[in-house]
């Protein structure tokens, strides 16, 4: 087993990761930009090592340094949590190459993973369904096959991924212009201009599963998680068991993601990344060779410590389970907490934690990278943690959940708290009728509704916890105490 | 005398109407009665007309957080009018309608902390307190007890803050 391991992140994800290291009695070294410094992951890490950078999210995308810090550090491991440097090949490989454990696949799987284009013609051939899709060449070959395809079509970077560079393509003429753009775009952000076209599947469910590979071709699968409700491509809501999803059509998918990573000899754990259409077909999206943000789901509907199984597969150990092994108890929901303004379409924000006051349900876990007193500035991203709900059944966790929301403070930035307790509680969402669309679709139904008598509350407890106001109201002497307001 | 916060963009203000037996706030066209609990820290309780509520709240910067009943309100303080009548930047307070000293609270050269009193004035029949709406040193007092002034009459400035290093 590993005895110390860095963790190459901050925020909820370091937190969590901590978490497990402390359980199995191994030692965390922690890094930090000058503006993290008393960050609850710099707090709770055995060690806490700072890292140079102008730049806040440089310093946690430093190849050379982190590994230069683990290597002072002692640590004989390092996690990358997800994001930041989680999916790059050569961060693996620089760990590899320092001769520490990198908690993660091979490089050379991450960099088939990343390469969209590579990793759908891998899932093509080893029998996992993929949309018909096309690559820009010659005006008459894109026409042809446009025409076995069908519109609407959806132009993808090859090295893109979050929904970054995509576009929607609806009629011929726009085609080439815009694979000429997507593949500019693509050229700015990622530096590889390939992109393809792939056909457009319309209200579409995200489903992924779950795996978790040896590396000698030993895989199972943690079951299928839904990640349909997303605003700007970014999930909002996860669950797990997806709602309304036929028993044959969940065997299928999730045998289709044991076969992908299977064929790639995966290590660690991992999610494969579905599209499914309302008609039952499902297709191939992506590979994600991390820990996903929204693994709590699984882990409390079965009952496991995902980053515990990543660290021992990471130090040689076999799987930790057997697919028999595996069964789903109740039904799990996450949301996603941000800084940021719903009313607004969802701009982040800035601030300080005033208060923040958490339920302490046991079938509540908040998984927070935050405390009172932090100021929450614009250098990283505006996810502040995650609120996860298990229960019995699905109704049962959407109506956890909302009390969940209800329950939980954080006050000092704007959150999207509120928004979320409105999707919660909406029919359509507890009716579990979920599409990629959903919070687009409904989003007059989800606008808050103010009540005079609350916003008179409000402003009354607000008018009372500042110290001016209340000398005004309760500091004027005795003999002068009825005399009347002036009017205007 | 009327305190004004924004909510979402609309103006409330908020008029005190009485003070004994208890506080009376209007809001609106409507009146609330105000009794309060004793708040710990963030946490408060409250009743409004006869209903309790109970919440968290908190000030950063300009805003002022409440969490009531499972919803967020962010109220902001309209720049340039605190909710002490005087029209106060961070150097000094000005009246914001003619009145008359009743009591001055402070001296010149003291330090104040937020909330302390300042002095006391009456204007339009209102008695009010001036509060320090920040940490300052007072530089100098421009009025004295029974004097009068005008709308817009420096009442108290305050030194500088010498810029730091």
């Amino acid at each position: 087993m590993l005895r110390r391991v860095l963790i190459a992140n901050r925020g909820e994800i370091a937190c969590r990761i901590i978490r497990t290291l402390r359980g199995l009695g191994l030692e965390s070294v922690a890094v930090y930009h000058h503006e993290d410094r008393g960050a609850p992951h710099v707090l709770q890490a055995d060690q806490a090592v700072e890292l140079k950078a102008d730049v806040p999210t440089a310093a946690y995308l430093d190849v050379a340094q982190l590994v230069d810090v683990a290597r002072t550090a002692g640590a004989d491991g390092v996690h990358p949590g997800y994001g930041f440097l989680s999916e790059n090949a050569g961060f693996a490989q620089a760990v590899a190459d320092a001769g520490l454990t990198f908690v993660g696949p091979d490089a050379a799987v991450i960099r088939l993973m990343g390469d969209k284009i590579r990793a759908r013609q891998f899932a093509r051939d080893h029998g996992v369904p993929v949309a018909p899709s096309l690559e820009p060449g010659d005006p008459a070959a894109i026409a042809a096959q446009v025409r076995a395809i069908g519109f609407p079509l959806l132009v993808k970077a090859a090295a893109g991924g979050g929904g970054k560079g995509m576009r929607i393509v609806r009629a011929l003429e726009e085609l080439t212009q815009s694979l000429a753009i997507a593949s500019a775009e693509a050229q700015r952000y990622f530096g590889d201009g390939r992109v393809y076209a792939e056909r457009y599947i319309e209200r579409p469910r995200h489903i992924e599963v779950q795996v978790l590979g040896d590396g000698q071709g030993g895989v199972v699968h943690l079951f299928e998680r839904e990640c349909s409700v997303q605003r700007r491509y970014q999930k909002v809501f996860e669950e797990s068991p997806a709602p309304n999803l036929p028993e044959p059509l969940r065997r299928e998918i999730c045998a289709a993601a044991v076969r992908l990573a299977s064929a790639a000899r995966y290590r660690n754990a991992g999610t494969v990344e579905f599209v499914l259409a309302p008609d039952g077909a499902f297709y191939f999206l992506e590979m994600n060779t991390r820990l996903q943000v929204e693994h709590p789901v699984t882990e409390l509907v079965l009952g496991v410590d995902l980053v515990a199984a990543q660290l021992r597969i990471a130090a040689g150990e076999s799987l930790p389970w057997q697919q028999e092994d595996l069964a789903v108890r109740g039904h799990a929901i996450e949301c996603r907490i941000c800084a940021e303004e719903p009313e607004h379409d969802f701009r982040p924000a800035t601030g300080r934690v005033g208060v923040l006051r958490v339920p302490a349900e046991a079938h509540v876990r908040f998984d927070g990278g935050i405390r009172e007193g932090q100021a929450i500035g614009a250098a990283f991203d505006s996810m502040l943690g995650k609120l996860i709900v298990h229960a019995g059944s699905r109704a049962e966790a959407a109506g956890r959940l909302t009390q969940a929301l209800h329950a939980l403070v954080l006050l000092g930035v704007p959150t999207n708290i509120d928004y979320l307790a409105r999707v919660a509680s909406h029919p359509r969402f507890r009716a579990g009728e979920l599409h990629t669309g959903f919070l687009a679709e409904h989003a007059d139904e989800l606008r808050p509704q103010d009540t005079p008598r609350g916003a008179a509350a409000a402003v009354i407890a607000a008018l009372l916890g500042e110290p001016d106001f209340r000398a005004l109201a309760y500091g004027v002497p005795e003999p002068h105490a009825t005399i009347g307001a002036w009017r205007n | 005398m009327t305190a004004r916060l924004q909510l979402n963009g609309t103006d409330h203000s908020a008029e005190i109407i009485a003070r004994r037996p208890g506080l009376v706030l209007r809001i609106g066209a409507v009146e609330y009665a105000i009794e309060e609990e004793p708040a710990t820290g963030a946490e408060f309780a409250l009743n409004i007309n006869g209903v309790r509520h109970r919440g968290w709240r908190c000030r950063v910067h300009d805003t002022l957080y409440v969490r009531l009943e499972g919803r967020t309100y962010a109220l902001r303080v309209p720049s340039g009018t605190g909710t002490a009548e005087g029209a106060e930047t961070q150097d000094e307070v000005r009246a914001s309608m003619p009145g008359v000293v009743v009591a001055v609270h402070c001296n010149a050269g003291q330090a104040v902390e937020t909330g302390d009193r300042l002095l006391t004035l009456e204007s339009m029949k209102l008695q009010m307190t001036v509060v320090a709406s920040h940490a300052a040193r007072v530089a100098a007092i421009h009025v004295s007890a029974e004097s009068t002034f005008e709308r817009g009459a420096l009442l108290v400035s305050f030194e500088r803050e010498s810029p730091k290093p």
